[in-house]
């Protein structure tokens, strides 16, 4: 957290690689985000990302580092995603995913484990898939990417160190970090082993 | 072991990872649209800031409030009075589209439509226009342009190229007209020029006339007739030469407004073409420059490109072009033509 209120302090300085650095690291995860929430559009998911982190740029010198950054960012496109759909009435109902119940939501807003709440056994398999890689786009820094090329895409450390411009070591260190990171939020989202998930997610 | 193997330990996140599959990654056109607009909303916002600070230390709280009484005011008058009309659609080909704020839909763009305010407009891969501005100015969007209109005299371009004409001769009114761009805001000095924004930076070319381009890092840049250049995302600024018939300019003639020939001259018909097609007219003779200026014409060059208006009307006047090089060569038509 001490790192994003870096990183909006050096945008809020004009500084060009911080607003490369907070794109590249939120964009696609926003996308992400925007994108099942307005039934698939690309188009519509265009339009709401943009008017989104446009207004997160306005109001960048009001983000006091209390939430994530992309937290944050979520909770404008929440409502630029509400305006739209209101304004384009060909999609008559909200479209209500489960990470926008309200328990489920501050699970994942805070990746704390809920009481009570058996994720695994209440939804389906896509319905666990997707929460999956929301949980990596929650990530912070560059966790869900680097966890991504290195087991998804097969990355070397070396290639991802590069991608990432670190050297070797920094980015297994990373990696190692990314893997806690990832292990602990899984099992707070869906209250169960990563075992558990990944038995799910086979059957 | 080397680092790049897996223990044991970590299977279980393997196998949750590999389940649920790579996250979808949007369109790079996309990202890259979506990134020319945020990054001039970043920049606004940062010069903003500063402004502000300058204005605290300079208490000049006077000022502010003026300003703040302005800002409520011009958006009272937004809100209760519809949108100015600052343009005229005067060609469209292909695939254009229009839209007014961010929360309406996307709407076809019909030729001699009005556009107004806060509209958006936006060419498809094969699409292209030309608006009519105040005090005759054209302004033409290649395709897989966006612009958006600020205010009248103001736009911004967030993706693709537009191209100014201002018409020939020194500066009128239309020196007001501002392109307002991620890399800083151009102003034309009576010209023709077009910029084209790309990953790194904006391209701007300057055809006839001259340019001056505010950067977003405070300087002033300023292009003339011939030249072009590039200012990067980090404020570095690349010239080189154009020439007024090059290549990328070519585009521009596609979607040049019409010229109403009935009862002009060949030569002032010529002067038109040629200026379209950065050449200047050159007669090889005074007989073939006595004809155009006493041969008047009649009809219609509508949707004509200036190239084909050449080869259709020409014939007809006993007159022959040639290009060579900058010069568009006008002769009298011998027999063998």
């Amino acid at each position: 957290m001490a790192d994003e209120t870096e990183l909006v302090k050096r945008m809020l300085a004009g500084e060009q690689r911080a607003f490369d650095a907070f794109f590249e690291g939120h964009f696609a995860r926003l996308y992400r985000f925007a994108l099942p929430r307005l039934g698939g559009d690309p188009e519509a998911a265009r339009e709401v990302v943009q008017a989104t982190l446009g207004k997160g740029m306005r109001k960048l010198a009001h983000f006091r580092g209390e939430s994530a950054l992309f937290t944050w960012l979520c909770q404008i496109c929440r409502r630029e995603a509400v305006d739209y759909l209101r304004a384009h009435r060909r999609h008559a109902s909200r479209v209500v995913l489960i990470d926008d119940q309200p328990e489920l939501r501050a699970v994942i807003e805070s990746l704390e484990a809920p009481d009570e709440y058996d994720l695994v056994k209440t939804y389906g398999r896509a319905e666990v898939g997707r929460l999956v890689q929301a949980v990596l786009d929650r990530l912070p820094a560059r966790y869900g990417d680097a966890l991504e090329w290195k087991y998804v895409e097969g990355h070397t450390v070396q290639e991802i160190g590069e991608r990432l411009g670190i050297g070797h070591a920094a980015a297994q260190s990373l990696l190692a970090r990314a893997r806690i990171a990832f292990r602990d939020a899984l099992e707070g989202v869906f209250g169960a082993a990563a075992a558990d998930v990944a038995a799910t997610l086979e059957a | 072991m080397s680092s790049d193997d897996h223990n044991e330990g970590e299977r279980d996140i393997i196998d949750v990872l590999r389940s649920a599959g790579r996250r979808r990654e949007p369109p790079p056109e996309l990202m890259q649209s979506v990134r020319f607009a945020v990054e001039m909303e970043w920049r606004a916002a940062v010069t903003r800031r500063r402004r502000l600070r300058r204005s605290v230390g300079m208490g000049v709280s006077v000022a502010a409030a003026i300003v703040v009484a302005a800002a409520v005011a011009w958006t009272y008058r937004a809100l209760v009075s519809p949108a100015e009309e600052v343009a005229n659609v005067s060609l469209v080909s292909g695939s254009v589209r229009a839209r007014v704020g961010v929360f309406t839909g996307w709407q076809p763009l019909a030729a001699h439509a009005p556009v107004r305010v806060h509209e958006r407009l936006a060419t498809g891969p094969q699409g292209r226009a030309a608006l009519s501005l105040p005090h005759d100015v054209s302004l033409r969007l290649d395709h897989d342009t966006r612009v958006r209109i600020e205010a009248s005299g103001r736009i911004t371009l967030e993706a693709g190229a537009v191209y100014v004409d201002a018409g020939p001769g020194p500066a009128r009114g239309s020196r007001g007209l501002q392109i307002a761009t991620p890399f800083g805001i151009l102003r034309h000095v009576g010209t023709q020029y077009q910029a084209r924004l790309g990953a790194t930076g904006v391209r701007v070319a300057v055809r006839e006339g001259a340019i001056e381009l505010d950067t977003s890092g405070g300087a002033r840049q300023r292009a003339n007739a011939g030249e072009q250049m590039l200012v990067s995302s980090t404020g570095v600024v690349s010239r080189s030469a154009i020439s007024p018939y090059d290549e990328s300019w070519s585009w521009t003639s596609t979607v040049a407004p019409g010229f109403s020939i009935d009862g002009h001259t060949v030569s002032e018909f010529l002067a038109w073409a040629a200026r379209e097609l950065g050449r200047d007219v050159v007669f090889a003779d005074r007989a073939a420059e006595s004809e155009a200026s006493r041969v008047r014409l009649s009809g219609s060059i509508a949707g004509l490109t200036p190239s084909d208006a050449l080869a259709a009307v020409l014939p007809t006047t006993g007159l022959r072009s040639e290009l060579r090089g900058g010069k568009m060569l006008i002769s009298v038509s011998t027999a063998a033509d």
